[in-house]
């Protein structure tokens, strides 16, 4: 996070406190090089972000059926749209708001789908709520899960991801203040979720 | 309430390390004070701990990278923009073109499916052959299709080519089987009622044989299932009738007096010849096609065919006169096994010029499993008047019948007393003894004597007992055919009389002649005896 957290005034300092060799590899630095013609440099960028990336989108849509069919979509979309990247945010925070989009994308897609085979998943929720599991964190997977994913994504990016609140609200584009109110309701959520499975997350 | 509400929310961004220097001293200072907060923050901190276990990193993905270079490379941003609106730019691009096109050449759709329907036209006009020469129709034919309108359409004679109207105007035809048509033997009857002899009969003979020739043309079919017929098969029907009408006045006037109905005058002969000639110089290669697909009516160069047709009837000659030194084949042999194999000259100037303005898609037609009716409206008909020759077959039928029913003959001279009168009806004989009548008593009668007993004698019913030919007998007598010959039959009665009485003259006269000789013989015997006498005395 460290590497790519400095603005640009950060960026100026930098340049003076460290040798030429450090200052290729932040992500800046690489982006204007794919602009200039380096093509490597993507492979670069790739290979930093990449885990993050499927992380946020496993989160995001909590199971791993897709998640790096709409990672490499993510990529394909920043390798296209690369060259007029503005420089005016973090490069983090201009990915992550793309794979949230693309994996919004993908959550209405399947909502869409689901129009058509509303049986089906009528069934696997009645399922749901009457299983018992004896894995603590299982039960928080399943119980996270069960929240909106407006709520879900802006709690998983914080407790899990360890994004500020600030980075939070530009990735899924909206105010501090309601990122902060969505984290809240978020736990407030849980815990309601949580209450009749007291005493399985206690043993 | 609320406050308790924005002091949990503030606990919540607190363990989220979110809160400002001030804020998070504010907030710790409570929480020492409130055990209820205290409790609320250790209850978040937990939850906040279980969330973090929840989600175990996702294994990583070894050839992501690979993969995802490979799909780069692959797709050119470029064409994938394309290619993603490539049915909208197509369908765009396609409509301006057609636009374009059709501004410079606005005919062109026409022209292509002009040029579809030649292509098709063509495919069934080919290998053409006339059905009728197959047929090998017979003059006794041809005399049925001018007066029934039916022709064979097959050698065994086992479908018919029915024509009719229906009485709104429009023309039909039909194709029946055999079975379907009741067969009469009008060609017989016909030669017999006008009393042909054999020089006649050959005349009439060669007129049918000259339609014949004409008709073999008339009906083609191919191996596409295709039937073309002559649009004016239905003119050559009508001058076929006016033809032998024409033949059977001059051949037996008064006959053909009898068989015709009263009211059609047949006595203008260069208006039947008129029409005849009409009717054979009226363009007759226009052809109305039946096809599976489709109707359509096309041209047909049909001097070709004829031409080609000629050629194949003068093989066939060849072929029989080998034959019959051979002595091995019939002519019906050799139609079977010579292969007709025409092939027709499509003019597509005319046939397109034609199919502008024709209307192609009127033909009404039905079909069950054993007539196909097709109907032809708005026929080009020629302007001539013809009389309805379904009358005159019937009053050929009326008038024939009782000729082929009766045979009326008077027997040898049965003496002074009567004469005997035959009547043969076919399944019975009969016969009459009619008393003399006495001569003297007819020749003394005034003449409205006479027409009461012809009066009487037109029903016949004081002479024959009723029975089922006698009914026969009383509709002969009361004909509207016969009913005028009443006139010349009293004058040739009047004309007896007078011969009659000449012959009364005569007869006293002889009788007076025949005295007059008596009573001189026999003054001459006496005189005779008186001397013979005189000698015996001497």
């Amino acid at each position: 996070m460290s590497a790519s957290k400095p603005t640009h005034s950060n960026n100026e300092k930098k340049e003076l406190q460290f040798p030429q060799i450090l200052k290729l590899d932040d992500d800046f630095s690489l982006i204007q090089r794919f602009i200039e013609g380096d093509e490597t440099c993507f492979n670069n960028l790739v290979h930093r972000h990449k885990e993050k990336v499927r992380n946020i989108i496993y989160l995001t849509l909590s199971n791993t059926d897709s998640v790096d069919d709409i990672a490499q979509e993510v990529f394909i979309t920043v390798y296209k749209n690369l060259k007029s990247f503005r420089f005016e945010s973090l490069f983090t925070t201009w990915l992550y708001r793309i794979t949230i989009n693309k994996c919004r994308d993908h959550i209405r897609k399947v909502k869409i789908r689901g129009i058509f085979t509303p049986m089906k998943e009528d069934h696997e929720n009645l399922y749901e709520s009457q299983t018992v599991y004896s894995d603590v964190p299982e039960i928080m997977h399943k119980a996270i899960k069960r929240l909106p994913e407006k709520l879900r994504t802006p709690l998983l990016l914080k407790d899990i991801e360890g994004l500020s609140y600030q980075e939070i609200a530009e990735t899924v584009q909206c105010e501090i203040g309601t990122v902060k109110s969505r984290i809240f309701r978020a736990r407030e959520g849980l815990k309601n979720i949580l209450k009749p499975l007291e005493q399985e997350l206690k043993g | 309430m609320k406050k308790r509400y924005d002091e949990i929310e503030l606990l919540s961004a607190y363990i989220d390390g979110e809160l400002s220097h001030e804020e998070e001293k504010t907030l710790e200072e409570k929480i020492a004070l409130s055990k209820e907060l205290k409790e609320k923050l250790a209850g978040l901190k937990k939850l906040k701990q279980l969330t973090q276990k929840a989600y175990k990193p996702i294994t990583e993905s070894p050839y992501f990278e690979t993969r995802l270079m490979a799909e780069i490379n692959s797709s050119n941003p470029v064409f994938v923009k394309l290619k993603k609106y490539s049915p909208i730019i197509g369908a765009v691009f396609g409509s301006l073109l057609l636009m374009i096109i059709l501004r410079y050449n606005p005919g062109l759709i026409d022209k292509i499916v002009e040029e579809q329907a030649d292509n098709l036209v063509g495919y069934y006009k080919e290998n053409l052959q006339p059905l009728l020469f197959a047929a090998n129709i017979s003059n006794e034919d041809v005399f049925n299709f001018a007066l029934n309108q039916r022709l064979p359409l097959d050698e065994e004679k086992n479908h018919y080519l029915l024509l009719g109207s229906e009485q709104e105007g429009s023309e039909y035809f039909e194709i029946k089987p055999a079975s379907q048509i009741v067969y009469e033997d009008d060609y017989n009857t016909f030669v017999k009622a006008l009393k042909l002899n054999q020089k006649q009969k050959l005349q009439m003979d060669s007129i049918l044989e000259s339609y014949a020739q004409e008709l073999e043309t008339q009906v083609l079919s191919n191996d596409k299932n295709t039937l073309a017929i002559n649009s004016n098969i239905w003119n050559y029907s009508k001058a076929i009738v006016a033809d032998l009408m024409l033949f059977a006045k001059d051949a037996n006037e008064k006959e053909f007096v009898k068989i015709i109905p009263g009211g059609y005058n047949f006595n203008d002969n260069r208006s039947v010849v008129r029409v005849v000639n009409r009717v054979r110089a009226l363009p007759d290669d226009n052809y109305i096609f039946f096809t599976p697909d489709t109707i359509f009516k096309e041209n047909i160069d049909k001097k070709k065919l004829k031409d080609e047709l000629r050629e194949i009837k003068k093989q066939l000659k060849e072929e029989l006169l080998k034959a019959k030194e051979d002595r091995l084949k019939t002519l019906d042999e050799m139609r079977k096994t010579h292969e007709l194999n025409f092939k027709v000259f499509i003019d597509k100037k005319r046939s397109s010029k034609k199919s502008e303005g024709t209307d192609l898609t009127n033909f009404k037609i039905m079909v069950d499993s054993l007539v196909c009716r097709v109907e032809i409206p708005n026929f080009e008909m020629p302007e001539f008047a013809l009389p309805d020759m379904e009358e005159i077959e019937k009053e050929i039928e009326e008038a024939t019948k009782h000729l082929r029913d009766f045979s009326i003959s008077f027997g040898d001279n049965e003496g002074k007393s009567g004469f005997r009168f035959k009547i043969d009806s076919g399944d019975s004989n009969r016969t009459f003894v009619v008393p003399m009548p006495n001569i003297d008593s007819i020749i003394k009668s005034q003449s409205y004597n006479l027409d009461s007993a012809f009066n009487k004698m037109k029903g016949f019913d004081f002479y024959i007992n009723p029975d089922s030919s006698l009914t026969k007998f009383k509709m002969f007598s009361g004909d509207s055919l016969l009913f005028d010959m009443n006139f010349d039959f009293r004058l040739q009665m009047d004309s007896l009389q007078e011969n009659m009485k000449e012959f009364q003259k005569e007869m006293q006269e002889l009788k007076k002649e025949l005295q007059k000789e008596n009573a001189e013989r026999e003054l001459k015997k006496k005189t005779i005896k008186k001397k013979t006498d005189k000698g015996i005395e001497i």
